[in-house]
């Protein structure tokens, strides 16, 4: 079980509700995937154009996950947690504050900053941040519930390419790590998992696939595939070949050599 | 008096509340839904069950936010 903030999961795959086609596939999808944690943003209320998501959501009993997408600034963000604990109803809260509209990467002294202080009003805070593993540790330190490290820029289906840096976040941290942002396939997700992390947070992969409810199953089984794996203890690669059979049966007896 | 909401002025009786308010711009859509709805009051944020209390004055600024998909 995934346990956050005394919380229990037995799903380690959490997935956004963006950039879906429509809320009906989004909701299939959400199902096919396995999730209980599903992340949500908050935006000006356009009263022409209402997005009818947050009911569907709460009936389908999904724990939510409110970020703070837009915040530029500590400031902005706390503003936005305020905002988003009123109109979902949680304390939960995806702290994410990235200034920057081209790479959308975390800037790390305001979410430290606020942090620190949306903790001491209360906050479940899970900061979204590169994967830098002093970050992640002031972060644990500050009293947050998990740590969201990216594999790569959100929405770039890289991948893990900050797979040695996620490594060692995972082995020094105390709170769980869920690896965020850039996973791009089911084999990411699975490789993200082998290495430790303790859950998974995916989105434009499974929204933007040519059949997102089918790829959200591919995710739940590649996640289950990977965490099954890495409690199983991988085997060590190794530069040599080392023989699977004796190779010596074929040449002694004669008789039952095998081979294979 | 005139308070603004979400930048559209809203017409409101004196000392109307800010769950009245609420009520009226969202009505005027036919979206009575404040389910998922956050209000600020001149940048400050109002809690749901204070609502009907908080009354209003000339001038005030609503900005109402929602919840959306997201990532």
């Amino acid at each position: 079980m995934l346990t956050i903030a005394n919380t229990s999961f037995s799903s380690r795959l959490l997935t956004g509700t963006g950039k879906f086609s429509h809320s009906g596939l989004m909701l299939d999808a959400l199902a096919a995937s396995g999730t209980e944690l599903v992340t949500l943003a908050l935006r000006r209320l356009d009263r022409r154009d209402r997005d009818a998501i947050f009911e569907p959501l709460q009936a389908a009993g999904y724990r939510l996950l409110p970020n703070t997408s837009g915040a530029r600034t500590a400031e902005e963000a706390i503003q936005a947690a305020r905002l988003t604990r009123e109109a979902m109803g949680t304390p939960w809260l995806k702290l994410e504050i990235h200034p920057d509209p081209r790479y959308l990467l975390p800037d790390p002294v305001e979410t430290l900053k606020a942090a620190e202080h949306l903790v001491r009003q209360g906050f479940i805070v899970l900061p979204y941040v590169h994967a830098d593993p002093v970050l992640c540790k002031r972060l644990e330190e500050a009293g947050c519930s998990a740590v969201m490290p990216l594999a790569a820029p959100i929405g770039s289906n890289q991948g893990l390419v900050t797979a040695s840096f996620l490594d060692i976040i995972i082995e020094q941290s105390r709170v769980p790590v869920i690896v965020d942002a850039g996973l791009g396939a089911p084999s990411q997700a699975a490789e993200a998992m082998e290495r430790g992390a303790d859950a998974v947070l995916v989105n434009t992969a499974i929204a933007t696939a040519a059949d997102p409810v089918a790829m959200a199953a591919a995710f739940r089984a590649a996640v289950d595939a990977g965490y099954q794996a890495r409690r199983a203890g991988l085997a060590t690669p190794g530069a040599r070949a080392t023989a699977s059979s004796p190779l010596t049966a074929f040449l002694d007896a004669g008789s039952d050599a095998h081979v294979g | 008096m005139n308070i603004v909401c979400n930048g559209d002025r809203l017409e409101m009786a004196a000392e109307a509340s800010l769950y009245e308010a609420v009520s009226t711009y969202l009505d005027a859509a036919q979206t009575p839904a404040l389910n998922g709805v956050a209000v600020a009051c001149n940048g400050e944020v109002v809690p749901r069950h204070q609502w009907s209390q908080r009354t209003l004055s000339d001038g005030d600024r609503l900005d109402l936010f929602t919840a959306v998909a997201g990532g």
